[in-house]
């Protein structure tokens, strides 16, 4: 890697299939050209702007390079470099671009620098995934279904990745599929084998079956014995809790 | 009687246990089994009144042959009774945590005949639980005061968390409103507690496969606002508990009158919401942020300030001691500026070591400049020039007293209600008929002529 080499703006935008590795092949890409692109994108808008438009090709040999010149920054560089890509906002690359700038130039004290608007944007990124997975951590609610659990999902950001561990530890013995329907992507693990799938379109759970039935009711019964009249305070559960989790929450719905 | 009815009744006989934590415990899954648990504890859902629900909280039985008087579940309380059977309530835990509905149980109890056949029957149906259906997940037991010191033993093993109810903030209170448990019933099994887990951390030291007394350690609730203890006597209380006892948490619960007794607040006497919330601001204080209680509280000044959370007031009254340099004040100083939590001093703790931190670095970091502009320095910053004081008293201000959180954005809407927690000030210039907005307009600006006076 052209360690501590910088790069010089320039007028061109990259655009790449939108998996890590690709993105990693930008970073290749820019190293060897010296040159930063005004923009990074998933996806060829040629009509949208006037700019060229250089399309990066993935390749694995290029982006293990780039893999192993972040790996050598130590964990906590890797983690945010992943955790951030996982976000999915719009200009995440480019704010990940410029944070690798700095990391091959400071090497891995980098992470001291906290106060440097290059790692807060990034650290921003990170905290929104790492929030976001740790909320449906919580507020994700199987349901049975011949004897294998589903849940469905609507995410801002990628999540999936950061719940397998957790629920994959929790819950040993069980078969479980959770379905992402912003990204439509869906995780399955049966046995010990996990895997992601592609989804075509937005996955509606069915109705559930009888047994089912009764343990969502008897969940909504406790919910709703648990709640303390004279403390009523819906703005707190809202800021608790925002709405928009309530989705798929079983105890949410009427 | 079916099980949804019992779930129904039982839960809403536990409801006023305020400790529904599932922290302080980190375990890896097993094979063959179902469940760990997170170190942080996860919250799984809210409840209308805003509070998390993070366990499956019910009474294994609400026959109670006590009669405290400030409890639902007193003996002379005409309510309808029931109890599970340990096997009803390890499928019932086990299908609501497969689910992802729970982090696992917290189990408590009314006083069955005696302490001991109540603890006995806790026993059973958490052996079975952790047993038979191989449950891994997070276990909060209730301790029943007045049992076998053996039984606490049996209990401690099979739990993760352990607690005893305190009740009330003094023995006085005590013998007055629940004779039925002593001062003695209550803290020897504490003391217990605290003993066995420090004999289990030295075992573990010894041998790594030792079975774990209560790893997330002993946690305890008191009820505010029932009795005429001061924010001071509790506070001191509180810390003596986290000293003495190595407590994991003391929980506070605002007096909800359930029963008429003249030796209770009337009836229609609103929970004092606000109090609680400060003194579990305190309680934050005193866990996180270095305070000790007789600098948050004193003899003079033995009331939390209704307006002020309990740091800021603390700020305003050693207004002398500021500003300091962000760049090189003490880790311990800069908790105690407003605005500046534990995350925010330790990424400033981190960050400056390699350059020295300016206004816009400062607001990456995540300070809440807002507050914390009148009691810093830092590159580029001198401090504030001669502010006039009204200006630094409203920055500090505590929205909640004034009965308008960050939902309510037009507080001028005279139809917005007051949130429960506005101070009593508030809600008693709005009982006698003022508009809530003018209400809180009318207390805010004294108070801020007040305060300015102070500093």
């Amino acid at each position: 890697m052209a360690g501590g080499k910088t790069l010089t703006p320039k007028d061109v935008i990259y655009w790449y299939d939108g998996s890590y590795e690709g993105f990693l092949c930008c970073v290749f890409q820019c190293y060897q050209n010296r040159e930063r692109p005004c923009d990074i994108w998933q996806l060829c808008r040629p009509e949208t702007s006037l700019f060229p438009q250089t399309e990066i090709l993935t390749d694995p040999v290029r982006a293990a390079r780039v893999e192993a010149s972040i790996r050598k920054m130590g964990q906590g560089v890797r983690r945010l470099m992943m955790y951030g890509f996982l976000n999915d906002s719009d200009g995440k690359e480019l704010k990940l671009l410029r944070f690798l700038e700095l990391c091959y130039q400071e090497g891995p004290r980098v992470m001291g620098q906290l106060a440097h608007p290059d790692v807060a944007a990034v650290m921003e990124l990170e905290q929104q995934v790492s929030h976001e997975a740790c909320k449906y951590r919580e507020v994700l609610r199987f349901q049975e279904r011949e004897g294998m659990l589903g849940a469905v999902i609507r995410p801002h950001h990628c999540v999936l990745p950061l719940l397998q561990n957790h629920f994959c530890d929790r819950l040993p013995e069980e078969d479980f599929v959770i379905f992402d329907n912003s990204h439509y992507l869906a995780l399955l693990k049966r046995g010990k084998k996990v895997e992601y799938l592609e989804l075509q379109e937005p996955v509606i759970l069915p109705t559930p079956e009888a047994q089912e039935k009764q343990y969502q009711e008897m969940w909504k019964a406790f919910f709703k014995a648990l709640t303390i009249e004279e403390r009523r305070n819906y703005a707190l559960q809202r800021s608790n809790l925002p709405k928009r989790y309530w989705e798929y929450m079983v105890e949410m719905q009427d | 009687m079916e099980l949804l009815r019992k779930l129904e009744i039982l839960a809403d006989s536990a409801k006023y246990d305020v400790a529904c934590t599932s922290s302080g415990s980190g375990r890896k899954g097993q094979p063959g089994k179902i469940g760990n648990t997170v170190q942080a504890g996860l919250c799984h859902t809210f409840t209308a009144d805003g509070r998390c629900v993070s366990l499956l909280k019910v009474l294994l039985t609400n026959i109670c042959a006590y009669d405290c008087k400030y409890c639902v579940n007193r003996r002379s309380n005409d309510l309808p009774r029931a109890a599970f059977t340990p096997r009803e309530l390890a499928q019932l835990t086990i299908e609501f945590y497969r689910r992802n509905y729970i982090e696992g149980l917290f189990l408590s109890s009314a006083v069955l005949k005696n302490p001991d056949y109540t603890m006995e029957q806790m026993i059973q149906a958490l052996e079975l639980l952790r047993g038979e259906y191989g449950f891994n997940g997070y276990i909060h037991a209730k301790t029943i005061p007045g049992a076998d010191p053996a039984l606490v033993r049996r209990l401690g093993l099979l739990a993760d968390r352990l607690s005893v109810n305190i009740e009330l903030p003094s023995e006085a209170s005590l013998s007055l409103l629940a004779p039925d448990k002593g001062r003695k019933a209550i803290f020897r099994p504490m003391g217990q507690i605290a003993q066995t887990a420090q004999e289990n951390s030295r075992e573990l030291q010894v041998y790594r496969s030792a079975p774990k007394f209560a790893p997330a350690g002993q946690s305890t609730q008191m009820i505010v606002g029932a009795t005429p203890e001061t924010d001071y006597q509790i506070l001191n209380l509180t810390q003596g508990l986290y000293k003495k006892y190595s407590l994991k948490r003391v929980f506070f619960s605002a007096y909800i009158p359930v029963v008429e007794d003249s030796r209770l607040p009337a009836l229609d006497v609103k929970p004092p919401l606000l109090r609680e919330h400060r003194l579990y601001q305190a309680d934050w204080l005193l866990r996180y942020y270095q305070f000790d209680a007789g600098e948050i509280l004193d003899k003079e000044n033995p009331n939390f300030n209704p307006y002020l959370d309990p740091k800021c007031n603390w700020a305003v009254n050693h207004y002398h001691l500021f500003p300091v340099d962000v760049n090189r004040a003490p880790y311990e100083m800069l908790l105690r500026v407003p605005g500046i939590g534990p995350r925010s001093a330790k990424r400033i703790r981190t960050a400056r070591r390699q350059q020295s931190l300016d206004w816009e670095g400062l607001r990456r970091l995540g300070v809440v400049l807002k507050r914390a502009q009148y009691f810093i320095t830092c590159k580029g910053y001198a401090g504030p020039h001669s502010p006039r004081r009204e200006m630094v008293v409203r920055s500090l201000l505590d929205p909640k007293a004034f009965g308008y959180g960050s939902y309510q954005t037009s507080m001028f809407d005279n139809d917005t209600p007051l949130l429960a927690e506005a101070a009593p000030q508030v809600q008693q210039l709005a009982q006698e008929g003022m508009a809530p907005a003018l209400a809180a307009k009318t207390v805010e600006e004294e108070t801020v002529k007040w305060l300015a006076a102070k500093l």
